[in-house]
């Protein structure tokens, strides 16, 4: 089991939902950031193109961070998260700068102010210094929500599929820009994706073996607008309260077609 | 660029489509490591030219006073230098073992293991070495075990110099630093310090370390700056990133600390005080040498400051410019 | 333990409308994502969840204040919603009784799921000018619509649920995947493209699909009728019409054949300055790869060519047979709660009420309901429209009305202002009073904005922050001391009220949280069945999709569309061009912002510090302004600062300047920086629509170059703190 993420370049519009997301999801401080966006806006001078990438820790396989840090509290899981134990870490910031993918950061006094930095803390900061404590002088990154994962798992559900058990930013994403499976897995959907659409890493060279694959292609060029019998059915949203049954006469309206 | 639109460039959305300089470990409270790597330098290199020159008893009292002062400075100034530096300094003994066996990959980690045993072996040396120094006992037993411990604390004095280098050329992110010949440039660069920090001692204690110090730094120098020569024409071409770094260390806004600092300072000026006395054959004057050793130091803080100042990440973007 | 508790919801941190899942431990918001169990499958965007920062924040209006001194510095004194409600309540008597209803206006701002209280309290009053800025936003494509098909409310059919989803996809000046709602959700478009063949996006500017499009057409800005034309055009030269149902379905073909024959690819392509295959190939997926749809984006109602481009718009739908197909465009049958419009229609609209609606006269099609803005602007401040009382509710019209220096000038000749808010903002300091308004976490209410097909409810999660009301209420508690017959005895009663025809009550349809008509249960091809007419057809005066239409014709309008250069272009003012050489388009929302607000709510703003404009780069080289650079924005009627994005997605010679923007941080005096980077200082609301009396916003001229830095004296540009975003050099 190895859990990853694949990021669909064609679909992400640069919202910032994701960001939000992990934000509330860690209550992060103000000037903490897990979750990045990369804007890319290119011209070769026959196409123009304007990217978004989203980066988050890359969990890499082989990954520097966890190798630099002198006092183990970078470590990996057996399941391919890296995660940082923050009553370990002694903010050397040896991994900020040993990451390749620029994905950690230290969390200084002056990234931690209050939100509304002159005026006392809100509810939701009060609240999040008992349900997820930051310590000021350690450093922090994209843990793949994995106390998500841990506690969906301890209830028999599957990351990636099950809301519970799936990283914030992933269930939260209205371009439906990101999927989250098991990479060792090769029918889950994150490896179908991989192979389907030609998922790339970034920076491959550096032998790192992230565990975040990007997909990108043309939107359009579908080979058949049927919708799906879920679709046509509404079985999907049937769920819903209150659906609104047409009247019998409504109905006899219907066209026969 | 002012200040107001180099902030508005860490807007999350366009950050690091662009080569940014790591700050870390440079700017605020960064400048601690700055430091604590100078006096890493300057303490090992000044340890290890002791210990050569106690090979020879006429320096025996230069040598020992030289190695208490590198002892020193890696004791007092570069570990705590990096102790403060710590987000959670408290947390220091973290890194060691038995608390943590990071030392089988971190070179940071395995820094700070070989620092402590240096300073273990190296105090055990000093000792034996002021012992015969002040011929408090002046058997052939203690010779020889100052010779063992000599061999042992200068093997780990090496690797605590060059360590650092290590731990930066690590780093594949900033390939600036990601090449093999950083360790041995802070090597060499820290033990013609310490010559010339021997020169110093040497003046005080009265032995004449001068010549001998004055003929290993007028070669070593030229190694250096050959050594420092080559280590930018290979980063110039290794990357864009190293390339960028390389000019902004010649070009940008640290060529004052490299033109002035390291080459000027640290380089050419030593050079020519020594290479003046070794044409005249004189030994240069009291004023003239301490001006020499001054510079060399300020060309030691420049060397760790424009390398740091100038390590710059590789942009993660595969597609972008390539940088 | 913690106790905790979950809501479900609905967002309208935009138009609204994502499902919500909030939870609340010991009675703090601690989480908030999308509900799962919702149209919108749990998905969110940044505007939404940042609400935690809305809720709490410290720059909350708590209570009722007064203005006690000269309007725009700022001097509030604390009242009591007696005190508040008494003096609104004698003003508005006092212009009734002396000056009679219309002096009385109500104004909003865009839909933010309380429109329907804002007309209900105008009828009540006896007045109809009700100022909104529907006309660059929403309404005139509802207009045409309705004027075209008889029915207003046309939407893109993305679900999938008659069998299709569009095989060709039109995004037309819309950025419907950041701006969600205004008309459909952008989860739905998003996810239909999976199965579409031809995504077309026509935008000068690349929006985040642009450049993954499979056809991307950049045309002048201003210049969309004439692109239409020459769509039309292609169809009907080459034969590619629906005949089944042009010949059946539609009236005056031939006149719209005739009328188009001069758009010729070329022609077009020199008015667009666009390549002419893109013309022929945009025409020919569209007519041919059916079924399709249009999303319009409100940058074509902010032009003064709306009317007229809206319908050529429409036509072209009706061209290709994209008309209540599956996968078309198409009017949703309404959930059994009805219209929600019905909370105000049925109080009547008499012809003393229209008789004095400003603007009337002019904008047939636009002054219809409510007032024209600009006509009142300009009638005001030449003291011909006596406005003694303007009660405003959550718009900025001082920051979004056309021409900024005349918009100020007006509002400040008011005799009487309310404005109610969430905070403190331009129009605050323009009121007399200002009432605390309650966000959408703390009130329960039914929000409809779009589509049609649902309602939703908003279920109270906290308490509002200090005496802070609903809107519902303060129109409510407003409306019955001055028509108490109008309005209800709680708020309870009004909900009640408005979900009468679905046999719920609010108790109810809280739990519901929606009440829908969606799935096999909505009807396609409605013309062809008695749904509108018996024996078939649209509910237009012929029966028929018009193509011409008498209605127009009757009302002194060309029945037909006719394509119009905009009031300032490089054609229509050669002269100007010269001194102004760059063509200035507005608007380009931001995700994480929405219109002028959440600048001072840090999690958004952290996203973007200061408003930014594009130009391409060889355009920025052109005038000598690089990225990052806060440059000027110059036009005929002022100038502004905004930062440079150096941008290749946007045409040469076009530049795009965010909209809506003040800055909260900034003082009382000057209105919270409303000069600054406003660009409404330089658009012009001397040209407007001669249908619906919309301004030039997005098609005009300007010219930049560098702001020195002793030019950026202002607090946004000086002060670090507010800065929400980290110093380059932060360590501690
Ligand atoms: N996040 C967010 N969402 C919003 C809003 C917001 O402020 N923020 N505002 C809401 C409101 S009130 C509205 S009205 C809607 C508006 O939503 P949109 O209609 O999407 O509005 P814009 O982003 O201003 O403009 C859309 C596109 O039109 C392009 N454009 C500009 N001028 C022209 C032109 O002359 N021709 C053509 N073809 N394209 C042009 C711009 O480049 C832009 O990409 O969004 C609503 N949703
Ligand atoms: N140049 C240019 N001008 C434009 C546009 C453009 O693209 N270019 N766009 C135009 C368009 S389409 C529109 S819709 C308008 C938009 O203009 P407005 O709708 O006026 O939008 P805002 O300026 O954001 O003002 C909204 C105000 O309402 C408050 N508010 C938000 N929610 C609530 C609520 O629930 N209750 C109450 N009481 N208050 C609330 C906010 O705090 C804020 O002060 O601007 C128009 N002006
Ligand atoms: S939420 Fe999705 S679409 Fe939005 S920025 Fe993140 S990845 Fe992109
Ligand atoms: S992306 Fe960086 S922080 Fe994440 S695992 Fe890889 S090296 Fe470590
Ligand atoms: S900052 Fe913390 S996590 Fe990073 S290397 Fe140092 S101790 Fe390890
Ligand atoms: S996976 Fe979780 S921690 Fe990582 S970016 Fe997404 S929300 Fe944040
Ligand atoms: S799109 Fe609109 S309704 Fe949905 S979360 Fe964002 S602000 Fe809320
Ligand atoms: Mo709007």
């Amino acid at each position: 089991m190895r859990w990853g993420m694949v990021i669909n370049l064609a679909k992400c519009t640069r919202c910032h939902g994701c960001i939000a997301a992990c934000r509330i999801e860690h209550f992060l401080p103000l000037r903490m950031t897990w979750p990045r966006l990369i804007a890319l806006e290119t011209d070769d001078g026959f196409s123009v193109d304007v990217s978004t990438y989203p980066v988050r820790c890359n969990q890499c396989k082989e990954a520097p961070c966890v190798e630099v840090c002198p006092t183990e509290a970078s470590y990996k899981r057996e399941d391919g998260i890296v995660a940082i134990d923050s009553n370990k870490c002694f903010g050397c910031r040896y991994c900020v700068i040993a990451c390749p993918y620029q994905n950690r950061t230290y969390l200084s006094r002056k990234r931690n102010p209050n939100y509304f930095p002159e005026h006392a803390k809100t509810g939701f900061e009060k609240k999040g210094k008992q349900i997820y404590p930051h310590q000021v002088g350690t450093t922090e990154k994209c843990n793949f929500c994995m106390e998500r994962i841990d506690a969906g798992l301890a209830k028999g559900l599957k990351p990636g599929i099950d809301r519970e058990a799936t990283p914030a930013c992933v269930n939260i994403c209205q371009a439906r820009a990101l999927t989250f499976g098991d990479l060792d897995d090769p029918n889950s959907n994150v490896s179908k994706l991989i192979r389907e659409k030609n998922g790339f890493v970034l920076h491959d060279e550096y032998g790192t073996e992230p565990s975040v694959y990007y997909i990108d292609y043309k939107l359009g060029g579908a080979p058949s607008n049927k919708a799906p019998i879920e679709a046509q059915t509404g079985s999907h949203i049937q769920h819903l309260s209150s659906v609104y049954a047409p009247s019998k006469e409504k109905l006899a309206k219907k066209n026969a077609d | 660029m002012n200040a107001r639109t180099a902030r508005q460039w860490m807007v999350t959305h366009e950050w690091m489509i662009k080569p940014m300089a790591q700050t870390e470990w440079i700017s605020g409270k960064g400048l601690l490591v700055w430091w604590a790597e100078v006096f890493s330098a300057l303490g090992t290199g000044l340890y290890l030219v002791s210990i050569f020159f106690a090979l020879r008893e006429e320096f025996a009292v230069t040598a020992f006073w030289a190695g208490i002062l590198g002892w020193i400075g890696i004791a007092i100034f570069k570990l705590p230098l990096h102790a403060f530096y710590l987000g959670k300094w408290y947390r220091f003994w973290r890194a060691f073992p038995p608390f943590s066996k990071a030392w089988r990959t971190s070179w940071f980690a395995r820094g700070i293991v070989m620092t402590m045993i240096f300073l273990v072996f190296g105090a055990i040396q000093l000792i034996l070495q002021g012992l015969i120094a002040y011929d408090v006992a002046d058997s052939s037993g203690v010779w020889a075990a100052n010779y063992v411990f000599m061999v042992l604390a200068g093997i780990f004095g090496v690797m605590t110099a060059v360590y650092c280098g290590f731990a930066m050329s690590y780093c594949k992110s900033v390939p600036f630093w990601n090449t093999g010949l950083l360790p041995i440039v802070f090597l060499l660069m820290g033990v013609a310090d310490g010559l010339a920090l021997i020169m110093g001692v040497g003046m005080v204690t009265g032995e004449d370390v001068i010549p001998t110090a004055e003929s290993a730094t007028r070669i070593l120098l030229i190694v250096n700056a050959l050594l420092i020569i080559m280590y930018l024409v290979n980063a110039n071409y290794q990357s864009a990133t190293a390339e960028l770094s390389v000019k902004e260390l010649v070009r940008g806004r640290v060529a004052w600390v490299f033109w002035l600092g390291i080459v000027l300072l640290g380089i050419i000026v030593p050079l020519v005080v020594s290479v003046v006395s070794y044409f005249t054959g004189e030994e240069a004057s009291t004023g003239l040498l301490v001006f020499a050793i001054i510079c060399h130091t300020i060309g030691a803080f420049s060397l760790k400051y424009g390398v740091l100042k100038v390590g710059i990440y590789r942009p993660i973007l595969p597609k972008g410019r390539a940088y | 333990m913690a106790n905790r508790e979950v809501i479900y919801s609905t967002c309208k941190s935009c138009h609204g409308g994502c499902g919500v899942k909030v939870t609340k431990e010991d009675g703090v918001i601690v989480h908030i994502e999308g509900n799962p169990n919702s149209l919108t499958g749990g998905t969110m965007c940044s505007k939404g969840l940042s609400s935690i920062q809305h809720v709490d924040n410290p720059y909350r209006l708590k209570y009722p204040m007064k203005q006690v001194g000269k309007k725009g510095t700022g001097k509030w004194k604390r009242i009591s919603w007696d005190e508040a409600l008494d003096t609104i309540e004698a003003k508005m008597r006092d212009a009734i009784d002396n000056y009679g209803a219309h002096t009385v206006a109500i104004s909003q701002g865009t839909g933010r799921g309380y429109n329907r209280y804002t007309h209900r309290l105008a009828r009540s009053l006896g007045t109809a000018n009700i100022i909104t800025p529907g006309y660059v936003c929403h309404s005139p494509r509802l207009g045409l619509y309705g004027l075209v098909t008889g029915y207003g409310r046309l939407y893109c059919d993305y679900h999938g649920w008659g069998g299709e989803f569009p095989k060709t996809n039109i995004v037309w000046a819309k950025q419907l995947e950041i701006s969600s709602a205004d008309s459909e959700m952008c989860y739905w478009f998003m996810k239909s493209l999976d199965y579409c063949k031809n995504f077309i996006v026509i935008d000068p500017r690349a929006s985040a699909y642009a450049t993954r499009a499979t056809l991307w057409i950049q045309p002048r800005p201003g210049t969309d009728c004439a692109l239409a034309m020459g769509m039309m055009n292609v169809i009907i030269e080459e034969e590619l019409w629906d005949k089944e149902f042009v010949d059946n379905w539609t009236f005056g073909f031939d006149e719209l054949r005739e009328r188009v024959k001069e758009f010729t690819p070329e022609k077009v392509s020199e008015i667009c300055w666009i390549p002419k295959e893109q013309v022929i190939e945009a025409a020919r997926m569209w007519a041919i790869d059916t079924p399709g749809c249009i999303q319009v984006g409100s940058s074509l109602e902010r032009q003064a060519n709306c009317g007229h481009t809206l319908r050529a718009i429409t036509c072209l739908m009706g061209l290709a047979g994209n008309i209540e197909r599956p996968g078309s465009m198409i009017s949703w049958v309404l959930p059994e709660t009805g219209l929600i419009e019905d909370v105000f229609l049925e109080l009547p609209y008499t012809d003393e009420m229209r008789s004095h609606v400003i603007g009337i006269d002019k904008y047939k099609m636009g002054a219809a309901r409510t007032c024209n803005p600009d006509t009142l602007v300009k009638k005001v401040i030449a003291g011909e429209a006596p406005i003694k009382v303007w009660f405003s509710v959550g718009g900025q019209q001082i920051v979004h009305m056309a021409n900024t220096k005349e918009v100020v000038e007006a509002i400040e000749k008011v005799e009487f202002m309310v404005h109610c808010d969430l905070f403190m903002g331009p129009m605050c300091e323009a009121a007399d009073i200002i009432l605390p308004a309650a966000h959408w976490l703390e009130i329960d209410d039914i929000y409809d904005m779009h589509p049609r097909f649902m309602i939703e409810a908003h279920n109270k999660v906290v308490d509002p922050p200090g005496e802070a009301k609903s809107d519902h209420w303060i129109f409510n508690e407003v409306g019955k001391r001055i028509n108490p017959e109008a309005w209800f005895e709680s708020e309870e009663k009004s909900l009640d009220h408005q979900l009468r025809k679905g046999g719920l009550t609010w108790e109810k349809f809280s739990e519901n949280l929606v009440s829908g008509c969606w799935g096999p249960d909505q009807v396609y091809y409605k013309y062809k069945t008695d749904y509108w007419k018996e024996g078939g057809g649209f509910p237009t005066p012929t029966g028929k999709f018009e193509f011409h239409s008498n209605h127009l014709e009757s009302l002194g309008y060309d029945p037909l569309p006719v394509y119009n250069e905009p009031g300032e272009s490089p054609v229509s003012r050669p002269d100007l061009f010269k001194e102004y050489p760059i063509v200035m388009s507005t608007g380009f929302r931001q995700p994480w912002y929405f219109l002028s607000q959440y600048r001072n709510i840090p999690w958004l703003r952290s996203f973007m510090e200061f408003p930014q404009c594009q130009l391409h780069p060889d355009t920025a080289k052109q005038y000598g302004v690089e990225d990052g650079d806060i440059i000027w924005i110059e036009s005929p009627r002022g100038k502004i600062r905004q930062k440079l994005h150096v941008f290749p997605g946007i045409k040469k010679g076009v530049l795009m300047a965010t909209a809506n923007c003040f800055y909260p941080e900034e003082p009382s005096e000057g209105y919270h920086g409303l000069m600054i980077s406003n660009p409404n200082v330089l658009t012009s609301n001397d040209h407007l629509d001669p249908m619906y009396g919309s301004p030039d916003l997005t098609c005009l001229l300007c010219k930049v170059y560098k702001a020195k830095d002793e030019e950026l004296t202002e607090e946004v540009f000086r002060s670090e703190e507010y800065g929400f975003v980290p110093p380059k050099d932060e360590e501690d």
